[in-house]
């Protein structure tokens, strides 16, 4: 069985907008060898470079206009178009709802593939997380261990990083 | 009134808006007036916030200017870097010559590829086949889709390989790089480089085979000329009416005005008003300029060597695709390591002025810095920013030759030929909002 491929999404240089890439960051130390981890930028052709191959895969995204500050929303594939519009202004013209509506027409969906969402605040320049997302971020990586049935490793390991495909 | 002449009123546009034009980047919009069927008014409407780059480079270290230009855009950030590496140099009496040079101009091919293979087969290609959006196209031209994803893939890792990564790349400095590539890094890419050679041909055989508006414009093309090669990072700037001058006097010849319905400001020609700059303008001015093989695909789609029908511009992209993949596969077959990865570059009190061709047209940098190399000021003058006049122009003299169409109709028309311009509004200044109203 091959394990599940997590993909954080983002731009950990704009605040909240990293998100995604901290969730995956921090499964790249806990589930070492369980869950294989990726970052990247959200752009569509490297994104679908980056599952390709893949049959079980998570992607993991800020976005806007879901809930309140650091909330976790769980999107499946048919719901791009509304996560196309929760995902705040890009200056990359294809992202993630491009790259699902994309690879379904092309037959090339990851067999099983969602999205979890937390809800972002502040995006200006600068990193870190806001408090909230940083609990949203770890919900996410403890609902990813309960998913994948993954053995913790040491939470208090220094902080790990993701295979980055795109920054 | 009469059934038939409430239809004639009915299907006559009196306004039309589109809330977020798909396939452009950044947020804008465009407003059109009718009058008894004639134009009264265009006004692209740039309504994203300034950005303020210009100010906040400010005071900054000359040596942090690249990766902060950069930062403009995610389309074209090697474009920025690039005109601004030149303008410091320029001000710090340093030229990069040789090995760095063509690493430099390897490094602008990937993001040629990139660019120009997104626009035109994912942007502009579902305008002239008739579907929404690239995701509508892929269902029945899947074959279409795989071949643009192939090529920029190839692209992306050009940029990669050369600028670190392939968004906002980080390896680019002033005086050359931070670390520079072996031959047997390169010769991976060069295979894959090959393939993107006849993915561009391709391109240009399903370019030239859709369908034109006949449309075509007396255009003031400008951009850059160099004595050997095809312009993308240096070079005299020319015009189609006769302008030849040195990059350092760009703002003796074009200014900017600031209009009341855009944030960006509208570059004119002093004393002959809206100009075209991109691939259009390249072409035309530099086609003797072109390889023998991007030529030969340029005749055999039909083109001569000047084009002024800007929605044959996706022809142009496609035979420039053929350029860079051609000269990216040149510079690599020639590269000899350079003895180090940058020259040495220390600062004096000066003005430099830079410009290369962005995957858009012509982009212009000027900075001032003290002898400690701060950054006194600094002046940048975008590609969309040069065309949006004549963005406006086109549409005063395309919206006519629509009589006919129903609102949808011509709408759809509208924001196709504002995809010709494959306008970067982040970068000018993101959505496009358009608008078409009766009075």
């Amino acid at each position: 069985m091959t394990h599940p491929l997590l993909i954080g999404i983002g731009n950990p240089e704009r605040g909240d907008d990293g998100a995604g890439r901290e969730v995956a960051r921090r499964l790249a130390v806990r589930c070492e060898g369980e869950i294989e981890t990726l970052e990247c930028s959200g752009e569509a052709t490297s994104l679908m470079d980056a599952w390709a191959g893949a049959s079980d895969v998570v992607l993991v995204d800020a976005c806007r206009g879901a809930g309140p500050r650091g909330s976790v929303h769980r999107f499946e594939p048919d719901d791009a178009l509304r996560l196309a519009r929760l995902r705040h202004a890009s200056t990359h013209s294809m992202g993630v709802a491009a790259a699902i509506g994309l690879a379904r027409a092309l037959g090339s969906l990851p067999e099983r593939l969602f999205i979890y969402a937390i809800e972002a605040g502040a995006t200006g320049e600068g990193c870190g997380l806001s408090p909230e997302v940083d609990r949203g971020v770890q919900e996410v990586v403890d609902r990813v261990m309960q998913d994948s049935r993954c053995q913790p490793g040491d939470a208090h390991a220094p902080k790990g990083r993701a295979t980055e495909v795109t920054p | 009134m009469s059934t038939s002449r409430r239809s004639a009123a009915a299907s006559r546009p009196k306004s039309i808006v589109v809330e977020a034009l798909a396939r452009v980047e950044g947020e804008g919009g465009l407003t059109i007036k009718l009058r008894g069927g004639n134009v009264s008014d265009v006004k692209l409407r740039i309504y994203e916030p300034p950005r303020f780059f210009e100010a906040f480079l400010r005071g900054r270290d000359f040596r942090e200017v690249p990766d902060i230009t950069a930062r403009i855009c995610g389309i074209c950030p090697v474009a920025y870097q690039m005109s601004s590496i030149h303008a410091l140099e320029a001000a710090c009496g340093v030229r990069v010559e040789g090995s760095l040079r063509a690493l430099r101009r390897l490094l602008y091919c990937g993001e040629w590829i990139e660019s120009h293979a997104l626009h035109v087969y994912l942007l502009h290609a579902p305008d002239f086949l008739g579907y929404e959006s690239a995701i509508h196209m892929a269902k029945d031209h899947a074959e279409v889709v795989h071949k643009a994803l192939e090529l920029k893939k190839t692209g992306n890792e050009l940029v990669a390989l050369l600028g670190g990564r392939e968004i906002h790349p980080i390896n680019a400095k002033v005086g050359g790089f931070y670390r520079v590539p072996t031959r047997n890094e390169l010769r991976p890419i060069a295979e894959k480089l090959e393939r993107a050679l006849e993915l561009s041909l391709e391109a240009v055989r399903f370019a030239a085979s859709l369908e034109f508006p006949d449309f075509e414009q007396d255009y003031e093309f400008v951009s850059l000329r160099h004595p050997d090669e095809y312009p993308l990072n240096e070079g005299r700037i020319v015009s189609s009416k006769g302008l030849d001058i040195p990059v350092a006097e760009y703002e003796e010849h074009f200014i900017e005005e600031h209009v009341a319905h855009a944030n960006a400001l509208h570059s004119v020609h002093k004393g002959r008003g809206a100009f075209h700059v991109g691939p259009l303008a390249r072409y035309s001015l530099n086609f003797d300029r072109l390889p023998q093989i991007a030529q030969e695909a340029a005749r055999a789609a039909g083109l001569g060597s000047v084009c002024r029908n800007p929605f044959k511009s996706i022809v142009v992209r496609a035979v420039e695709l053929v350029f860079a993949c051609h000269e990216a596969l040149r510079i690599i077959s020639g590269y000899e390591p350079p003895e180090a990865p940058a020259l040495a570059v220390e600062p004096r009190a000066g003005t430099g002025h830079g410009a290369s061709e962005a995957p858009r047209g012509l982009l212009y940098h000027r900075y001032s810095i003290d002898a400690s190399g701060l950054v006194l000021t600094a002046r940048i003058v975008p590609p969309t920013a040069q065309n949006q006049k004549t963005i406006e122009s086109d549409l005063w003299h395309f919206v006519p030759t629509l009589a006919g169409l129903t609102k949808e109709q011509m709408t759809w028309k509208c924001e196709q030929a504002i995809r010709n311009y494959d306008p970067c509004i982040s970068c000018a200044t993101h959505f496009l909002k358009l608008e078409l109203q009766e009075e």
